[in-house]
């Protein structure tokens, strides 16, 4: 979630948004699941041993897909 | 979404004696500046380190018992306390660190803990040091509490050598990184299960076999990749190392010929002093004669006329020998010159001439005084004429010794510059320079066309993984295995391409935001046009005309002022933007650099904590920002319980 006002700092977010979008449309990816994957990264960032994170991300990738076809 | 503190408590930490509360107003956009005033010695500093204990206990027992206020360490036993309320995310929370001290066998024990707890709920977060990690890392502290002095180190550090990875970090880069790599690793086990289902199947064996051929022959491209890099790496390095070399062989270049040209000029100027030296002793050897132009004229103009004349200059020789015999006497001219030795010893051989002369006047026939005589005396007074005026010698001498004293310094000073600057080889440096780029040339050439190869491998590849999909994707067990599989190799590629764009935009955002804040600051603004930030995160200050500012041509304060904009732009280009709490941080500037700094404030979307003395912020600027200002506390120093409190003006 962006904050209402247009500072400098909230167009920054802005563009990174855009550019998460841009990418993902190249690579026909919902721009939503790598999303969802940058907040799971993001959580874990400053962790040494990310234990079961390639589960996770298998995980989320399963559920976007099962979620697609219903 | 920024951070924003709302309440403070501080009990028993280092001159907070008992327990402080602060209650800050609610972040305000434009109004966001908090001023904590207090002089020397009352407790600014403890408040920042309260904090950075806070969000990372960096201290071992000791280290905590020397923070523990000293009136309720004299007891032995109690507790010290921060703890903050703030807001996260849109989110109140509640940090709460606490140190437990209690005496045991004759010992203190010391016992830290720490707690977050969702305001809301009343609950207890668990992983709590993991969740203030994302909140402020421990990494990025240093953009959000800092003192001057800090800002100095910084100021100093960042042109020396990049913080990448706590600056990269801070942007969040570090968990794109670790997407790809996660995303790398799924996607090798999902197609390890599924070689397991095609071996299952019985079928497709040789498309398996030729994959894994496939990826040991990009494996082996990669890794030939990797290798070439890191040769273009050290020729670059070599090439930088010799172009330093040879700015170094210009400016020693240049500066030799500058002595060269002063040592010449030197040779001239006292050659011409040397003739004026000469000039010089000439006039005062023809000391006496000078005395005697005039007589002398007479005696040329008469003798001319009066050829025949017998004793008509006989009182007059007299009178010049007088004249002379009384100059000896004083030791002196009659302008007050002292006369030297040697002349001297002229001026007494003259007076003896004109003695005789006169003496033997009487006796002067008209064959004395023959044309040859008058002749003489002629070339005598052209001489004396053209050897000029004495003090108008004695100023041009003083000139040249004034003009060669100070190109003696010069090359003094030259000479000291090359000293232990031997002769390089300028030809030499260039021809190696040459050879790199031309090794660098080559190497470029091979990873391109190691970049062809692995292009068409993959291809290879993704055209027998395609084939391979299609076997399995035909079973149950296969298809959502393959599907899986399938988005995960997209994600991968989404990853790869976003995270270089992502790193190049981030820099590139902060080198704008960056900017904005430094020219808003800086003196200079006419001069300096803006920051850039180069790979490594290094910065440097380019002019308006294009050329970079050499960093060790800034100044202290220009430094601070750089790293103060840097660090700014940094926190505010970070995901969760923190406030910033600055100590004293006006540390090198002068009075116009505070106030762009001072004025920069408002602008920022965070709460700014200003923990200031008097004199880091007297009426006059406070008066400026008075407008932006949303509280301002004082903290208060109880000298006989040796105890400080903060209180709101």
């Amino acid at each position: 979630m962006m904050e209402a006002q247009g500072t400098p700092f909230d167009q920054m977010a802005s563009r990174h948004d855009g550019l998460l979008r841009e990418v993902s449309a190249e690579y026909n990816v919902d721009p939503r699941l790598f999303r969802q994957l940058v907040d799971l990264e993001n959580t874990k960032v400053h962790l040494e041993r990310r234990r079961l994170v390639t589960r996770q991300i298998r995980e989320i990738i399963e559920q976007h897909l099962s979620q697609r076809e219903q | 979404m920024s951070v924003h503190f709302l309440k403070l408590q501080v009990k028993d930490w280092l001159v907070y004696g008992g327990q402080t509360t602060v209650e800050f107003a609610p972040f305000q956009r434009g109004k966001n500046i908090v001023v904590v005033h207090g002089k020397n010695g009352f407790g600014k500093t403890s408040l920042l380190r309260a904090l950075k204990f806070l969000f990372h206990n960096g201290y071992d027992r000791e280290g905590l018992l020397e923070q523990w206020h000293e009136h309720a360490r004299e007891a032995g036993e109690g507790s010290m306390k921060i703890a903050l309320e703030f807001v996260y995310q849109g989110k109140p929370m509640k940090l709460i660190r606490k140190v437990d001290f209690e005496s045991r066998n004759g010992t203190t024990a010391v016992t830290p803990s720490v707690a977050l707890i969702d305001v809301d709920s009343g609950d207890l977060e668990n992983q709590v040091e993991d969740k203030i990690e994302l909140i402020i890392p421990k990494k990025s502290q240093q953009f959000v509490f800092f003192d001057g002095a800090e800002i100095t180190r910084y100021a100093q550090r960042q042109h020396d050598k990049g913080i990448r990875e706590a600056i990269e970090q801070v942007l969040g880069i570090p968990a794109v990184r670790n997407l790809k790599s996660d995303l790398g690793k799924l996607v090798n086990e999902l197609e390890d299960e599924q070689a397991g289902i095609v071996a299952l199947q019985g079928h497709s064996q040789d498309l398996l076999a030729e994959i894994d051929r496939l990826k040991n022959e990009a494996a082996s491209y990669k890794e030939q990749r990797a290798g070439l890099l890191d040769k273009i790496n050290g020729v670059q390095r070599a090439a930088e190392e010799l172009e330093k070399e040879a700015a170094q062989i210009v400016a020693i270049a240049t500066e030799r010929e500058q002595l060269a040209a002063k040592q010449e000029r030197r040779a001239d100027y006292e050659e011409q002093r040397d003739q004026v030296n000469d000039a010089i002793k000439r006039f005062l050897s023809d000391a006496p004669l000078h005395m005697l132009t005039g007589p002398l004229k007479q005696i040329v103009q008469e003798g001319v006329a009066k050829q025949e004349g017998g004793s008509f200059r006989r009182d007059y020789y007299l009178h010049v020998k007088q004249y002379l015999d009384r100059v000896l006497e004083n030791g002196q001219w009659d302008f007050g010159a002292p006369i030297p030795e040697s002349t001297g010893q002229d001026i007494e051989r003259e007076a003896q001439r004109f003695g005789e002369l006169g003496a033997g006047m009487g006796t002067v026939k008209r064959k004395d005084i023959n044309l040859g005589d008058i002749s003489e005396l002629k070339a005598l007074l052209r001489r004396l004429q053209d050897s000029g005026d004495s003090q108008k010698l004695m100023d041009k001498r003083a000139v040249y010794d004034e003009k060669l004293e100070e190109i003696d310094k010069d090359i003094r000073e030259l000479r000291a510059k090359l000293a232990g600057h031997p002769l390089l080889e300028v030809q030499a440096l260039f021809e190696q320079r040459e050879t790199l780029t031309e090794t660098e040339m080559t190497l470029k050439q091979d990873i391109e066309a190691l970049d062809g190869n692995l292009a068409r491998v993959i291809k290879e590849i993704d055209d027998k993984n395609r084939e391979l999909d299609e076997a399995t994707m035909g079973t149950d067990l296969g298809r959502p295995l393959t599907e899986t599989l399938y988005t995960a190799r997209q994600l991968y590629k989404v990853v790869d391409a976003f995270v270089d764009r992502l790193v190049a935009q981030k820099r590139e955002d902060i080198e704008r935001e960056a900017t904005n804040i430094f020219t808003r600051i800086t003196n200079k603004p006419l001069e300096y046009a803006g920051i850039r930030v180069k790979d490594d995160y290094t910065l440097e200050v380019y002019r308006r005309d294009g050329t970079v500012v050499e960093n060790k041509k800034l100044s202290a304060g220009e430094k601070e002022v750089l790293a103060y904009s840097f660090i700014t732009s940094l926190n505010l280009s970070s995901p969760s933007p923190a406030p910033f709490v600055m100590d004293t941080p006006f540390g090198h500037l002068d009075s116009s650099h505070r106030d762009g700094l001072l004025q920069s404030l408002p602008n920022l979307p965070v709460q700014v904590f200003l923990l200031a003395t008097d004199r880091d912020l007297p009426h006059q600027e406070r008066d400026q920002v008075q407008a932006f200002i949303a509280q301002e506390f004082e903290i208060e120093r109880n000298q006989q319980e040796a105890s400080s409190t903060i209180v709101q003006e």
